[in-house]
């Protein structure tokens, strides 16, 4: 493997070209679970996922999607300088919305559109973006959504606490709430690292493998799931760079990598 | 053009119009963002473009389910690829209604690709002239307003207003339940006439296609006899413009006639042929004394409607005579 060739491999490691799929174990059971109970009672269900910043809530949100295929849909956020509503946003996500009406309460043939193709689950990540009022709109809609054709599983996630709350108050009795707290374990970690390194091995074609050490130093440490893929894909691109079989990094290392000196570094001597 | 991989649920279904193609490839968020990406230029501002039409700014009057043999546009190709040639407009196809009136859809056929596919869609086959059942399910097209099968986004637009209140105070079911007989006859008639047209010579298709339509003309005419029955009220057809002639409505009303009148022409069209027998003819008509049941009574309507339009009619069978098709004429 010649210079340029192992530069390119770097590359695409540095770029997240490779597909790296994580969810927390028990997530996907528990949705499962929901659904079959929201086809029995014919009632929506809405479930806020919890977490702190960077512990894999959306990553979670997009493994859930593709592991449901069509019975799930996600709502994209479109820019509309706060005109379109997340009942708006729910019909661009179906491929159903008019750009000459304003959705306030779900229409007739949504219900019938979404029994046609089979929807059971909705997945809105960051919720807080798609207030476009301050009254309790954004809350009202989420509801309205969960009760779309007979009752759908909603799954979202929110950062901002007062809209939590007010969800909560809007729903009580009419749909089921479950709160879902998630954290980052150090088993988790390791299951990431893994998957990560079949990921950019599949994708570069190398055997990389993790030295003891490294795999120590992935059970002690405690962060945030992006920032610890952010140092996995350094030490990978290191590691092909260097042309090492073993993927190794200290202590240091990684601390300079979380600062992100090393990782500027590191594209600098790339794109040179 | 887009990656395969990109979006597997781009691929064009078999029998789909090119409009709706086109519309089904602007729910593509690559697709999306591709468009917002070239249209920069415009200073609207960020949006979402309904169909690849709207991004091409189309001229108005033009076809959206064919494309001209000198097309020079620049999305499309792009986009959609070599499968953009088989929309070029067909020879010798069969009489399609235009654009504009464009209105018919099969209910079972969009739900069916809803469950397969995920996505609403238009097929081509409803707009052809002498099809007003679906070949799949032998079922009558429905007919949606003119304005909404007009529409950019007419798969979505025809599926709302499909599940809407005023779709269903129209009675579509109790009609064809109040004529199921004469219905069945008259697929019957369309199954028979797809099946002779297809064992024509090219060189002979426009005499075969130019009787039918002669005969369409004449049996749809408003005002007619033959044109008005129950239920014939809640069929949605257009209305012809103020001050029309008797002669331009003949030659538009095939096309803007509603799916469950091109059916009712269809069976008299199958007594004239001698393809429905008089008895069969009288209990699909439900015994009515009345109503035209042989060849000697529709000629008498048509000639007493208008003899000028009768003698156009005898003149246009004679002159696009062909041995396919034998007509009765006393």
């Amino acid at each position: 493997m010649n210079s340029s060739s192992r530069i390119s491999k770097a590359i695409k490691v540095l770029q997240g070209q490779y597909k790296i799929e994580y969810s927390f174990p028990e997530l996907t059971n528990t949705i499962e679970e929901l659904i079959r109970n929201t086809n029995i009672t014919a009632k929506g269900v809405v479930v806020h996922l919890e977490g702190e910043p960077g512990c894999g809530l959306s990553a979670s949100l997009e493994h859930v999607v593709n592991k449901f295929g069509v019975e799930a849909t996600k709502v994209n956020y479109n820019f509309s300088f706060g005109k379109l509503s997340l009942l708006d946003n729910f019909a661009i996500s179906l491929a159903i919305r008019s750009p000459y009406e304003h959705l306030k309460k779900a229409p007739l043939y949504m219900d019938q559109y979404i029994n046609e193709v089979g929807l059971k689950l909705v997945v809105i990540d960051d919720l807080e973006r798609f207030e476009v009022t301050h009254d309790n709109s954004l809350a009202e809609c989420l509801v309205a959504i969960s009760e779309v054709a007979n009752g759908l599983v909603v799954l979202y996630t929110t950062h901002y606490r007062p809209l939590a709350r007010k969800i909560e108050k809007i729903m009580k009795g009419r749909v089921n709430l479950f709160r879902v707290r998630m954290s980052l374990e150090s088993a988790d970690l390791c299951n990431i690292a893994f998957k990560f390194l079949n990921a950019a091995n599949g994708e570069t074609r190398q055997s990389i493998r993790f030295s003891e050490c490294a795999l120590e130093h992935i059970e002690q440490q405690a962060c945030r799931l992006d920032e610890f893929v952010k140092i996995l894909e350094v030490a990978y691109a290191y590691a092909t760079l260097r042309n090492d079989s073993l993927l190794t990094f200290s202590g240091t290392e990684e601390e300079f990598s979380i600062q992100g000196s090393q990782y500027v570094e590191v594209r600098a001597m790339l794109e040179c | 053009m887009l990656k395969s991989g990109l979006c597997s649920n781009a691929k064009m279904i078999a029998g789909e119009s090119l409009s709706s193609w086109s519309y089904r490839l602007c729910q593509i968020p690559e697709v999306q963002q591709y468009l917002l990406h070239n249209a920069g230029g415009y200073g609207r501002g960020p949006r979402l473009f309904l169909s690849l039409f709207e991004f091409e700014k189309r001229e108005a009057h033009c076809d959206l389910d064919f494309i001209s043999p000198d097309y020079k546009w620049k999305v499309l190709p792009l986009i959609m690829g070599p499968d953009l040639e088989r929309f070029v407009k067909p020879v010798n196809d069969a009489p399609m209604i235009p654009w504009g009136f464009r209105r018919s859809y099969c209910e079972d056929c969009m739900r069916e690709n809803l469950r397969s596919n995920c996505s609403l869609m238009l097929k081509i086959a409803w707009r052809y002239v002498s099809k007003p059942f679906c070949e799949v399910h032998d079922m009558l097209l429905k007919d949606v307003p003119r304005q909404i099968g007009g529409a950019l986004d007419a798969p979505r637009a025809i599926f709302k207003w499909n599940h809407s209140i005023e779709s269903k105070n129209l009675g579509h079911a109790e009609y064809v339940n109040n004529w199921a007989d004469l219905l069945k006859t008259a697929c019957r008639v369309q199954k028979k006439l797809v099946k002779l047209r297809n064992l024509q010579h090219d060189s002979c298709i426009y005499l075969f296609d130019n009787t039918i339509m002669s005969l369409m003309r004449a049996l749809l005419t408003p005002g007619m006899d033959l044109y008005r029955h129950s239920g014939s009220n809640r069929l949605l057809d257009i209305v012809s413009s103020e001050g029309e002639t008797l002669y331009l409505s003949c030659y538009l009303q095939p096309f803007r006639a509603s799916a469950a009148c091109r059916a009712r022409a269809l069976f008299f069209i199958g007594i004239l042929l001698g393809w429905v027998s008089q008895k069969e003819a009288f209990k699909s008509l439900r015994g009515d004394p009345w109503e035209s049941d042989t060849p000697e009574k529709i000629w008498g309507s048509v000639y007493k409607f208008d003899k000028e339009l009768y003698y156009w009619l005898r003149n246009s069978l004679i002159r696009f005579q062909t041995s396919a098709l034998s007509i009765y004429t006393s």
